[in-house]
């Protein structure tokens, strides 16, 4: 079910009503309610894929009641790598096999020798990245004992299957939003109206933005080889808006969701785009997913030496960020896209300025410093050129898309289909990041937009915002991160 | 929280009223549905050959050009459901037909409502025939802009006009307005080619469309209406780039079941050479200067009763 259909806005009222009237303010019966809608919010995908996030559960629910009970080392050891096989092993199978596949049959065939083997027709489960790296973390950490295993089985089941983040996250750690399941949840006025108004935002992002910029990303994409410089520079552009609306969006929505039946979710991004420089962007960008890497992955990983060396840290650095692009896709344009990143993060952990860019940016003031626009402006441009590698078919199209960037024509005219209409798209992307300017210190563009203005005003903007979102309906693309 | 539900209320009130207020607008504006209807039921006593199908035959086929008592049905994204639907709705009126014509395209045996391109013309069938199996809401199928021109050229300039003539043949397809043959062969194509076209799901679609067929040619059998099945021709550009055992599926499909009726014959049109770079409009549509080849050459098979041979086909 997507958020951004007719499906999604008739299921979700419904489930809204039980949860808060039919079941009596029953702990276990409002969370037996979310399991039952979240399997339901699954199943209108494909129903066949529940079975593996059943089976995920029963593993690893078992697995940290067990954790809980053994003290012999080894023992614990194996059924922490019970769960990671058995987690990691569908991931694997589902998103990596055929690319490992095809890439062993490349391999040998380089040697002269001749493998044949036919790839799988293999569907690849929505959000299968996302709930398997949640369940790993539960596991993880009742391992290091840092989390007390779950006796309710209902309430580890609504952790993995959460609806409002089951697809596309925010990734939410076992010992952050297990224990909301265990609380009395008290209906909030003003929570819930948050919850609406970061709902709304959140489809202004995705219809308005990401999917009015994914029209002409994609034709700039398709046929990039007729493109000129600037015409391709505004394409990288446009897609560069399209995720971030496209992804932060889902977040704002699922966020919203979550804050509608009284829980909070974690913040997935923090106006990434505003950024000084990498490390600093790498912190607002898709943070429930870095900050799993950098708990699990890059701290254990330093740790391991414990000298601590430069070197050792940049190949830490390298891994991670590898990981990560491998995370978005089984392509080597992902793999390339995390190692530009891993070099462009590498300054700030060199000059060990990783922790500099902290603060919020240009706080208390309306225009940033030069110095912070410059900054901002170049971190900006830098992640607009890394994008074709994020969004390219393959290798080569990257590269000769950035060199087509750097072509005598980039001082040109941008000419495509439809180019005076991608003004419209143009003017409302700057409205959308003024507005993002405006709000960059609260959790989301327009938290408090607004909220002082009298109610007719108010309403108006809410309004306005609602007209444009249904202005824009009827091109709808699929969130991209489905596709991770 | 009761607070909460009736600020959301208000709060959508205005929006809901706007939104039947379109939907009912939209509704009343006069089209080619609401047309093709009006035409069924006053004239249907008198149609001899009766054109159904998708766009291949809305743009495909001039009854104009046809020497007995012509009607073309058919529209956009039309599925065999629907085909079956109005003649259902229409069998005890239609008492001259002598002929149905009905292409059977690349998807035409795996498409159902669910594929995007198709789905946003159900809610036409629902309004219009009082054909209602999927809900759907004309407000939804296009964009709010596109909804609101529209209603501005029909209450406000009373501009609106018909996309089709009085005979039902759609002047959308003008070689006037012709489309890139390439591009426009890989965006039909993107949603045309099924994925995993051997799914229990696809094969499940495939087997109700076969029985929808088979219904329509058992009814014509029984009543003495011969019905000519054909593919349209294509340009290159699209029959290039056809997964081909979607495509061998559909056309065994279709010969094995032209075979079984007699009342049946089918033409395997999609790489008739005859049909040159000004016959098509796009990757898989005929301009009109196509359509009157081939609606010639159906009249010949009519008027022949049905003597021509079949032409060969790459996948028999």
């Amino acid at each position: 079910m997507l958020f951004n259909s007719i499906d999604f806005a008739i299921f979700l009222p419904i489930v809204f009503i039980l949860y808060w009237f039919a079941t009596n303010n029953n702990l276990k019966l409002q969370n037996f309610l979310i399991v039952a809608a979240s399997y339901l919010f699954y199943g209108w995908w494909d129903w066949r894929f529940l079975s593996l996030i059943l089976f995920s559960t029963v593993v690893d629910y078992t697995v940290g009641r067990k954790l809980r009970i053994e003290e012999n080392q080894t023992k614990r050891k194996i059924l922490l790598w019970t769960s990671i096989l058995v987690n990691l092993g569908f991931l694997g199978f589902f998103k990596y096999y055929n690319f490992f596949l095809d890439n062993f049959i490349t391999a040998f065939s380089f040697f002269g020798t001749e493998i044949k083997s036919n790839s799988l027709n293999i569907i690849l489960p929505v959000g299968i990245s996302f709930y398997t790296f949640q369940t790993l973390s539960y596991t993880i950490d009742v391992y290091k004992r840092k989390l007390e295993p779950t006796r309710d089985f209902i309430a580890f089941s609504v952790f993995v299957s959460f609806f409002p983040q089951l697809v596309a996250g925010p990734i939410e750690r076992a010992t952050h939003l297990l224990p909301q399941f265990y609380k009395k949840r008290t209906f909030d006025y003003s929570k819930a109206i948050d919850g609406m108004r970061q709902i709304l935002w959140g489809l202004f992002k995705k219809i308005v933005i990401a999917d009015n910029c994914a029209y002409y990303a994609n034709q700039i994409f398709n046929d990039s080889a007729d493109m000129n410089g600037s015409t391709l520079a505004l394409g990288a552009l446009f897609f560069t808006f399209q995720i971030y609306g496209d992804f932060s969006g889902y977040s704002d929505i699922a966020i919203g969701t979550s804050r509608l039946f009284g829980f909070n979710l974690t913040q997935n991004f923090a106006f990434p785009y505003f950024s000084r420089d990498f490390a600093e962007f790498w912190r607002r960008w898709h943070i429930s997913l870095t900050t799993w890497f950098r708990d699990y992955l890059f701290i254990p990983m330093v740790k391991l030496n414990k000298n601590r060396k430069n070197i050792w840290k940049i190949v830490t650095v390298f891994i991670q960020f590898i990981i990560i692009g491998f995370w978005h896709g089984a392509n080597w344009t992902f793999i390339i896209w995390g190692v530009v990143h891993a070099i462009l993060f590498l300054p700030s952990l060199l000059r060990k300025k990783k922790q500099k860019n902290i603060g919020s940016i240009a706080k208390g003031r309306i225009f940033p410093s030069l110095k912070e626009a410059l900054s901002i402006f170049t971190t900006f441009s830098l992640l607009v050129l890394s994008m074709p590698f994020f969004r390219a078919e393959n290798f080569n199209h990257a590269v000769s898309y950035i060199l087509g960037i750097f072509s005598s024509s980039l001082f040109s005219i941008p000419h495509f289909n439809g180019m005076r209409r991608a003004l419209f798209t143009i003017i409302i992307t700057l409205i959308f990041f003024i507005i993002e300017w405006y709000g960059r210190d609260n959790r989301y563009g327009i938290e408090k937009l607004g909220l002082k203005w009298k109610q007719p005003i108010r309403l108006s903007f809410y309004y306005i915002i609602i007209i444009s979102i249904l202005v824009c309906m009827g091109t709808a693309q699929e969130f991209i991160y489905f596709q991770f | 929280m009761k607070k909460f539900i009736f600020k959301t209320l208000l709060f959508s009130f205005p929006l809901l009223i706007i939104a039947v207020v379109l939907e009912v607008m939209l509704w009343y504006i006069p089209n080619e549905y609401s047309y093709k209807k009006e035409y069924l039921d006053k004239y249907s006593e008198d149609i001899e050959t009766l054109i159904l199908g998708s766009s291949h035959t809305y743009g495909g086929l001039n009854p104009e050009l046809f020497s007995s008592n012509t009607f073309n049905a058919g529209h956009n994204a039309q599925l065999l459901y629907y085909d079956n639907k109005i003649l259902e709705k229409y069998k005890s009126r239609l008492g001259k037909l002598k002929t149905i014509i009905l292409p059977i395209a690349y998807p035409t045996l795996f498409a159902n409502y669910e594929i995007k391109h198709i789905s946003h013309c159900q809610s036409n069938y629902g309004y219009y025939f009082g054909f209602w199996k999927y809900p759907s809401f004309e407000i939804m199928n296009n964009r709010l802009i596109h909804n609101l021109r529209k209603l501005k050229a029909s209450y406000i300039n009373k501009t609106m006009k018909y996309n089709c003539t009085k005979l039902g043949w759609s002047t959308a397809f003008n070689s006037k307005q012709t489309r890139d043959l390439t591009q426009t062969a890989y965006e039909t194509l993107e949603w045309q080619t099924i994925e995993n076209i051997k799914s229990e799901k696809n094969n499940k679609i495939f087997k109700e469309n076969l029985s929808i067929l088979r219904s329509i040619l058992q009814w014509s059998k029984n009543n003495n209406v011969k019905v000519l099945l054909f593919t349209l021709p294509a340009y290159k550009t699209y029959r290039n780039n056809l997964n081909k055992e979607q495509l061998s599926r559909t056309f065994r499909a279709t010969t094995d079941i032209a075979d079984e009726y007699n009342n049946c014959i089918y033409f395997d049109l999609m790489s008739d050479n005859q049909y040159i770079l000004s016959d098509f409009w796009d990757a898989s549509h005929l301009s009109e200067f196509g359509a009157e080849k081939l609606s010639h050459f159906m009249d010949s098979v009519i008027q022949s009763d049905f003597k021509a041979r079949t032409h060969n086909t790459l996948y028999k």
